[in-house]
């Protein structure tokens, strides 16, 4: 029975291994689905019980927002900003009031290339539903004429919201997943957490290192490559959001239509194939990034290159890579 | 053997199969296997081709009575069945006696169990994840095969105990 | 050894081979599929939450279709506890192996352990 006894240990070594050969660490990753997307939040430096209550508490978090911020229910605060515009100002909560006011002032930083008024056109193309159409030139016009962030007035003071036209409708998709990173990550800060990575789908903050001396390491989603990397950042106490062509999209035509529209031709941006943004906060690097992404290289390098604390990877429409200058040599695996 | 013990004991077969599957286990499909123990009797007792026979009759009647002759139940079990029966009556053999009925179960046993995988593998499903099966059902054949084996040695002792019928080959 | 003895010294050997080559097949499927990472926890199709299995911890997900009480211990994980009537879920036991699953019909629930995606980096915006 002695041969039984090698085989029987050589079984057990190789089910121990399951648990024995792992890399032990102290991180936690948990991931839910909220906002309509994936939302994963990795803590580190902190024990299993006090990872998993603050992460509950960040989940819940979003989960809230979610409800305040969504543009598909009538009776959230902007389904009712929405469903009075032309009429009269709208009470809303103080997250409502946060975002709008960062939302104007980056509008207003990129000429209107982030218009958070955009919900008409974004309404028309439907990108939000499955059936998907190039809607008629005139019909484009009429929706591109109410997108005007100066048409919508934010009071922080009587914390209301009104928009001055009828048929005017805010829309937060380029914002509002950034925001409830950034909320989330306040969230793990009460509750103790100094270091974490919350990613709302791809908007990202980062709350201390990884570890001491080792920051977070977060790679850049190719444009046309799915499943590859076009580089690597690592940051600490940062945030990252990237806008592409390839999230949402249809091709008709040899055109491809997809959801970041450019305000001022009502049509699909096709100036750039994705832009990234570093930013102190994932609100502006999210409201940042589709400015970009909308602006093209050129522009959308100067205009991140104006706002402090911001750095952008760019690549444009035929696929050069542009990179401010904060960042260069910093993007790691980048070509060239 | 004549016709009407082969009858019999194949009927005996199949009836053990039947109450068999009454019987509740861990895992649903899993079987003890207890009319191999009429095979290993008959093998014992007349030789390969008896237990062939008695083999092959038990999983087309056990079929016909499921209502799954032709299906692919029955050609596991046929495949499983026959490769077993040969399987034991060549190591039989071959060991002359140096193995009881245990021995012989055993090995039977194991056979059974990886030839309908392959057969259920290869033919049915063309999923690889039948294959993480294998060392389940290998495992499974030990005990299975230990339990029929050692009362088939035991009814064949009785046997030949108490009327001194024994017509090995 | 004595006559009525039932089991011969064959018979050992026959077993012991036996157990050798189910060994055998136990570390050929070992290495072939690799241990998981993380545990997916699905409610009706849709992800509810990924765990890394290097953590332990109890875990009650609830949804309208009832609830079940996960468990991940030793880079395993099962279901402890759940609200259906039959159980089998809980008496499935521990997975760890990657595409390894439990599934609870009732509550229309299913966890399966799976390797983890992008590993190389901590996070992908895009």
């Amino acid at each position: 029975m002695r041969k039984a006894g090698v085989v029987l240990a050589m079984v057990l070594l190789v089910a121990g291994c399951g648990a024995g050969c792992r890399e032990s660490s102290d991180v936690h990753r948990r991931t839910q689905y909220l906002m309509g997307t994936v939302v994963t939040i990795t803590v580190a430096g902190v024990g299993g019980d006090d990872a998993d209550r603050a992460m509950n508490a960040a989940f819940e978090e979003i989960r809230r927002l979610e409800g305040i911020l969504t543009f598909f229910s009538e009776s959230s605060d902007l389904g009712r900003i929405n469903a009075a515009a032309g009429e009269r100002p709208v009470g809303v909560s103080a997250e409502t009031i946060e975002v709008l006011t960062e939302a104007r002032r980056i509008s207003d930083a990129s000429g209107g290339a982030f218009d958070a008024t955009i919900g008409p056109l974004v309404s028309l193309w439907g990108f939000e539903v499955k059936e998907r159409f190039v809607p008629p030139k005139e019909e484009i016009e009429r929706a591109r004429m109410l997108v005007d962030w100066r048409k919508m007035a934010v009071d922080p003071e009587r914390r209301t919201v009104r928009l001055d036209r009828k048929g005017m409708k805010v829309d937060l998709g380029g914002i509002a997943k950034g925001y409830a990173a950034d909320r989330a990550a306040e969230v793990l800060r009460q509750h103790g957490v100094s270091r974490a990575l919350v990613a709302v789908a791809g908007d990202i903050r980062a709350i201390g290192e990884k570890s001491p001396g080792v920051p977070w390491h977060v790679g850049i989603q190719h444009p046309r490559d799915p499943g590859t990397v076009l580089g690597s950042l690592r940051i600490a106490d940062r945030s990252v959001s990237t806008s592409g062509d390839y999230e949402r999209y249809f091709i008709e035509d040899d055109v491809r239509y997809h959801h970041i529209l450019d305000p001022a031709t009502g049509r699909s941006a096709a100036a750039s194939r994705s832009a990234t943004v570093l930013a102190p906060t994932t609100i502006l690097s999210d409201a940042l990034s589709t400015a970009a992404f909308v602006l093209g290289p050129e522009k959308g390098i100067a205009l991140v290159r104006s706002v402090p604390g911001a750095e952008a990877v760019i690549v444009d429409r035929e696929g050069r890579v542009h990179v401010t200058p904060g960042l260069a040599g910093k993007v790691e695996g980048l070509a060239s | 053997m004549n016709e009407t013990r082969l009858a019999s004991l194949a009927a005996v077969a199949v009836v053990i199969h039947a109450l068999e599957g009454m019987i509740p286990m861990p895992v649903p499909w899993m079987r003890l296997g207890l009319a191999n123990i009429v095979t290993l009797v008959v093998l014992s007792l007349f030789g390969l081709g008896s237990a062939l026979m008695v083999t092959v009759v038990r999983v087309v009647v056990g079929s016909l009575i499921a209502g799954q002759l032709l299906g692919p139940g029955f050609f596991l079990a046929l495949a499983g069945g026959t490769a077993a029966t040969v399987g034991m009556g060549l190591l039989r053999k071959a060991a002359g006696g140096g193995l009881s009925l245990v021995g012989v179960s055993l090995a039977g046993a194991f056979l059974h169990n990886v030839v309908q995988l392959a057969v259920a593998g290869l033919v049915y499903t063309r999923h690889a994840g039948v294959f993480y099966l294998l060392p389940v059902l290998m495992g499974l054949a030990l005990p299975t095969g230990l339990v029929t084996g050692w009362l088939a040695e035991r009814v064949v002792r009785r046997m030949k105990g108490e009327n001194g019928e024994w017509v090995n080959r | 050894m004595r006559p009525d003895r039932i089991v011969t010294a064959g018979d050992v050997l026959v077993f012991v081979l036996l157990l050798a080559a189910t060994g055998a097949g136990v570390m050929m499927v070992s290495r072939s599929r690799p241990v998981g990472e993380e545990a997916v926890i699905e409610v009706n199709g849709v992800l509810r939450e990924k765990l890394a299995l290097s953590v332990d911890r109890v875990l009650r997900i609830e949804s309208p279709y009832g609830f079940n009480t996960v468990e991940v211990s030793g880079g395993r994980i099962r279901v402890r506890e759940a609200s259906c009537s039959n159980k089998i879920c809980a008496a499935q036991g521990w997975i760890h192996r990657e595409t390894e699953e439990i599934v609870c019909l009732p509550n229309r629930f299913n966890v399966r352990v799976a390797g983890r995606g992008g590993e190389k980096y901590d996070g992908i915006t895009r």
